[in-house]
């Protein structure tokens, strides 16, 4: 270990304790009247107002995983790593209706998880368990992933010991980030998320005004970068990127930045951040507010070019011996910035872990308690049972995740995301369409669901990645030469390549829409709606709206 | 279920949501000239999309229902 790695150490070791102290005092913020309440531990009381909110959802959605791998996207392949630009652009005029509607109905009946508001519309066990299962295993993988973000970290400061030793720090870590996330709910992540975005900010304009000057500006980089992801790629002998998209490549950018857009706020933890807010209000200034965000994830991704031209190289992972393109930003703060300053880069990203991890685990725990426990084991669990059993869920959860890194080659978490965000788009039209209207029928969403989630499976598998011998898993870009339909090539001979989850959304909806023909003719039951059309619509103080932590 | 009253009409600033819908198409931006700031088009006409969508999104909040306007 050298001098300035003690020195990046130090100062990371200093806020990494400042926010553990804030988790832990982070349950008598705003405190409620009982934590024993799924309203309290869980969604932080229900009355966090737009500047937390815009915190909390912001360390919730921009997550280290995205702050390393998006750099690296770019660094490996050039343009199509950009995606996540249109892609959080895109996103908020998109869920800025339906998050309305969710929040209030959400209010109306306290419901806790998209999985009970889909129980509370279709009146289906059935479907709202399959809506909780699909949350659960898509977060899983996310949260392993945030820990392969702060491992990153970890290894560039030196900390890159081989076998179970090498991942002690982060056990360490994920230790008190469990008991704190325990004992605070979401009034931890909350709390920390201010720190986290303080100095993701700071780090991320110094980098972004700073490291180009090193380079030779903006258009050296560019032009260096261009001819860097040009040269042939040992293994498969083909260019490895370039910094414009290819013909092939233009469909799958856009319907990858679109499904993820779709996607993120199915994800249970990202409707955790938008039902723990005072009102429809605080959700409108957010999503005005929120694309700041979005601009720091664009200079970021560029710096996955700077890291290209710097000639920084990815970190060997000790525990795995294969080179982790995850370091690269990493590495490239550790190399140009100085040793303290490298110390709160570090701090921010690994931070930036923390806050994700705990409110993902917390919505994980949430879709358990309230529509796996409640709903099939223990029918009459009182608020108090509800929240110890979510409190135990979240340590399940996060340990489940350690174990993940601990005893998983981490590419397999990353495949597992990769799988995650085409299964969580299939539950777009039991979660967000049955916001609008009830006519798909429950029978139609169930099927589609199954048509959806293992079509999309299956194209998943079927995707090799020659560079880097993959012959499954190896992304979500399906050639439209390989889509077939039973027999039947629509596109045979083509190269154009588009996104799986948008593939499989298709064949989902198809699915379900003639499913719902043939039961409305049969005139099929389709369940009980426990919504009333007023419910979507009601504003903050409404005296309709359910008072928070009732028992 | 009992009769529910009509749904509430819609709101016609609403369709300024779709416009920064139109930053996904690539074949307008997939260009390396002309640049700004020495970045290629493709990055700054992407740029420029997210006050597009900031704009976009502020004026349907400010046009909504319970904003007094």
């Amino acid at each position: 270990m050298t001098t300035e790695q003690i020195v990046q150490l130090c100062v990371f070791g200093v806020l990494f304790v400042l926010v553990t102290v804030m988790g832990f005092v982070a349950s008598r913020w705003r405190a409620g009247a009982t934590l024993d309440h799924l309203d309290e531990w869980g969604l932080g009381g229900r009355k966090f107002g737009a500047w937390i909110t815009w915190f909390l959802v912001g360390g919730d959605l921009y997550t280290a995983y995205t702050f390393v791998a998006v750099p690296a996207l770019i660094f490996g392949a050039g343009a199509l790593g950009f995606y996540a630009l249109p892609y959080t652009v895109v996103l908020y005029p998109i869920v800025f209706l339906p998050l309305q509607r969710m929040w209030s109905v959400s209010r109306v009946h306290g419901y806790v998880t998209p999985a009970d508001f889909v129980r509370g519309r279709y009146g289906s066990p059935l479907l709202a368990l399959l809506i909780a299962i699909t949350g659960i295993v898509a977060t899983m993988p996310y949260i392993a992933l945030q820990l392969v973000g702060l491992e990153s970290v970890l290894r560039t400061m030196g900390i890159n010991g081989s076998g179970l030793l090498g991942h002690l720090p982060l056990f360490v870590a994920f230790v008190i980030l469990a008991v704190y996330t325990y004992q605070s709910g979401l009034r931890a992540p909350a709390l920390i998320a201010f720190v986290k975005d303080a100095l993701i900010y700071l780090v991320i304009l110094v980098a972004i005004f700073y490291l180009p000057t090193k380079f030779g500006g903006w258009s050296a980089i560019f032009d260096n970068a261009a001819s860097a992801l040009a040269k042939p790629n040992p293994v498969t002998g083909k260019p490895s990127g370039s910094i414009l998209l290819s013909p092939s490549n233009q469909l799958q950018y856009a319907t990858l930045a679109l499904g993820s857009a779709l996607a993120l706020f199915l994800y249970p933890h990202s409707l955790t951040g938008i039902l723990a807010s005072k009102g429809r209000k605080v959700i409108k200034k957010n999503m005005v507010a929120l694309p700041a965000y979005s601009l720091v994830l664009g200079l970021l991704a560029l710096l996955g070019y700077i890291a290209l031209v710097s000639g920084a190289k990815p970190i060997v992972n000790q525990a795995t011996g294969k080179p982790d393109s995850n370091t690269i930003v990493p590495v490239l703060f550790g190399h140009e910035f100085p040793a303290w300053f490298a110390g709160i880069a570090f701090a921010a990203i690994g931070i930036g872990a923390l806050v994700p991890a705990a409110i993902m685990s917390i919505a994980a725990a949430n879709l358990w308690t309230r529509n796996i426990y409640k709903e099939f084991l223990h029918r009459d669990a009182t608020p108090k049972q509800e929240a110890t059993q979510a409190k135990l869920a979240s340590l399940i959860v996060k340990f489940g995740a350690v174990a993940f890194v601990l005893f998983v080659d981490p590419q397999f978490s990353i495949d597992l995301q990769l799988i995650g965000g085409v299964m969580i788009l299939q539950t777009l039209p039991a979660v967000a369409i049955a916001l609008y209207t009830r006519w798909l029928h429950k029978w139609g969403l169930i099927a589609g669901w199954v048509v959806g989630m293992g079509w999309g499976l299956y194209l998943l598998y079927t995707i090799p990645n020659p560079s880097n011998g993959k012959a499954h898993f190896g992304g979500s870009a399906l050639t439209l030469d390989k889509l077939n339909l039973l027999g039947w090539q629509p596109f045979a001979g083509s190269q154009v390549q588009i996104y799986v989850g948008a593939v499989a959304l298709v064949a989902n909806l198809v699915v379900a829409v003639v499913v719902t023909v043939i039961a409305r003719q049969a005139k099929w039951f389709n369940g009980t709606d426990q919504t009333d059309t007023t419910d979507y619509e009601v504003e903050d103080g409404d005296p309709k709206l359910r008072p928070v932590g009732q028992h | 279920m009992a009769e529910q009253p009509p749904p509430r009409k819609r709101n016609p600033w609403n369709l300024l949501l779709l416009v920064p819908l139109l930053m996904l198409v690539t074949s307008w931006f997939n260009f390396d000239q002309p640049r700004l700031f020495g970045m290629p088009f493709f990055y700054w006409y992407q740029f420029a999309f997210v006050p597009v969508g900031v704009i976009c999104v502020g004026v349907v909040y400010l046009k909504s229902r319970g904003e007094g306007q």
